[in-house]
């Protein structure tokens, strides 16, 4: 007969899960600042980029929603909410880390701290490889992978190499030849 | 190739001799694969001239401008594109794609998906609303929750609020959304084309358990749509009991709601059924359409437009 054993994975998820996403709050003006601040001067994205969206802190975590999504905030208790919006910097206080999701969203405002990658790296890249580079102390922080001026993700410099930060799902599988489907993904 | 008694037995209340035939070869005949276009993240052009380099043949749905069917000689898989990585593409079923359609969302609305997962729909609706209004995802189960936000994010969507709530609990929001998706869920005849264990979980005490699900979710979706408002009710499946007799239901319980006609331009559709098993329908249900797979060539699929009179 089943059990509910707490070490059991159906339980242990519903527990983190509650313990680790706290309810999201909109960001205070003076960290919203901070952001912004550094987004401009690490990733050059224009100061008044992020004042159409709304900015929520989530624990470490800050994601981004439209306005009118803001009122979702307040009922959030009743609604069981598990996430609003996208979830675009891990660790925003300390080191913050650009999510991919929110790189490949911001796309073209990102004007620097890039890398401008050829077909073969493209290719290392999304299959989660690292690419091996020259000029490695040139970029700062979590750098954004481009190709044909189109971003593909954040990389991290590590031993003059950009390490991929593809998150594992979404990396490429090896050969475009190996058919897999993607039924998970339909209805 | 396998079909379970019952089901063949209630098609045939349903369809000709030959009909039946023809379903049954509709269902053992491969799927067409099909894709959607998301243009939150870039132009069916730029989609369609990437596609055909990778060496498919893209074929455009009459009756929808971001859906295309796909086929290529090469055996490679589509999620291994860069289109597909960069969420420029959606792989989603042509008959998936009609609820949203029929539903019309719009730039601002507040909008709930009752049964979100794994966000086809979902993605569908935040593209034609252009990242605008707000969705409510809504999605019971906790497995299907991760897949779900995984969609949402790599179409880049950041309207929606994923909650993880029975449907059922929405009954107690009254006349908060602009417009409501439920859809359903069903025991999935539809599905046999492309999943045969489908076929083999199938059994007439689902589609009954189904039914009083449906209802209620049905009775939550209206509850909590606002006046003039509009609820797309929709599943995958043939069975009347889980479509026409759950509109019917709706249609007698409720003095404030109509349903409207939903049509698809090129896609031969057929009309609800006012009578099955001795039951006989609601007139109105009519105007609900039902997608046959003989005669569409894609998955059967059920789907009704309904409005909150104001």
């Amino acid at each position: 007969m089943a059990t509910k054993n707490k070490h059991r994975r159906f339980f242990r998820l519903q527990d983190e899960d509650r313990r680790i996403d706290p309810d999201p709050e909109e960001l205070g003006k003076i960290e919203t600042k901070k952001l912004q601040i550094y987004l401009n001067e690490t990733y050059g994205i224009a100061l008044d980029y992020l004042e159409s969206l709304i900015l929520l802190k989530r624990g470490k975590d800050i994601w981004i929603t439209n306005k009118a999504a803001k009122s979702m905030i307040g009922i959030g208790k009743n609604l069981n909410i598990n996430s609003l919006g996208l979830r675009a910097l891990r660790n925003a206080f300390e080191v913050p880390k650009m999510t991919t999701n929110f790189a490949v969203f911001l796309n073209d405002k990102i004007t620097k701290n890039y890398y401008e990658m050829t077909k073969e790296q493209l290719d290392e890249f999304t299959r989660g490889s690292e690419i091996k580079i020259n000029a490695a102390n040139e970029f700062k922080n979590y750098l954004i992978l481009k190709y044909n001026k189109e971003v593909y993700g954040v990389g991290i410099i590590n031993n003059g190499a950009i390490k991929s930060q593809v998150p594992k799902g979404r990396v490429l599988k090896n050969q475009l030849s190996k058919e897999i489907d993607l039924e998970v993904e339909e209805d | 190739m396998f079909f379970p008694e019952a089901f063949i037995n209630k098609m045939a209340k349903m369809l000709t001799e030959a009909e039946l035939e023809k379903l049954k070869t509709a269902l053992d005949t491969p799927l067409r694969k099909s894709i959607r276009v998301n243009t939150l993240r870039g132009t069916t052009k730029e989609v369609v001239e990437s596609l055909e380099s990778y060496e498919y043949v893209v074929d455009k749905m009459p009756w929808y401008k971001y859906g295309y069917f796909i086929k290529t000689a090469k055996k490679q898989a589509i999620g291994n594109t860069y289109d597909h990585y960069l969420g420029k593409i959606y792989v989603q079923e042509a008959s998936s794609m009609l609820p949203v359609i029929a539903l019309d969302p719009k730039e601002g609305e507040y909008i709930l998906d009752m049964a979100a997962a794994p966000g086809s729909k979902t993605t569908q609706m935040c593209m034609h609303m252009k990242n605008t209004g707000i969705i409510v995802a809504n999605e019971p189960s906790i497995q299907r929750i991760s897949p779900l936000q995984d969609n949402l994010d790599r179409s880049g969507c950041i309207n929606c609020c994923i909650t993880r709530n029975d449907g059922r609990k929405f009954s107690h929001y009254t006349g908060m959304f602009d417009k409501v998706l439920l859809d359903a869920p069903c025991s999935g005849e539809g599905t046999f084309q492309k999943d045969i264990k489908a076929r083999y979980v199938w059994s007439q005490n689902k589609v009954i358990e189904n039914s009083r699900l449906q209802k209620q979710l049905l009775d939550s979706a209206i509850a909590c749509t606002k006046k003039g408002g509009t609820i797309i009710y929709s599943t995958c499946t043939l069975s009347p009991e889980e479509d026409e007799a759950i509109i019917d239901y709706a249609l007698n319980k409720y003095d404030n709601i109509s349903l409207e006609k939903v049509s698809f331009e090129g896609l031969e559709t057929s009309q609800g059924r006012t009578e099955f098993d001795g039951k006989e329908y609601n007139k109105e249900v009519k105007k609900v359409i039902k997608l046959w797979p003989q005669k569409t060539n894609i998955e059967g699929f059920f789907v009704c437009k309904m409005k909150i009179d104001e």
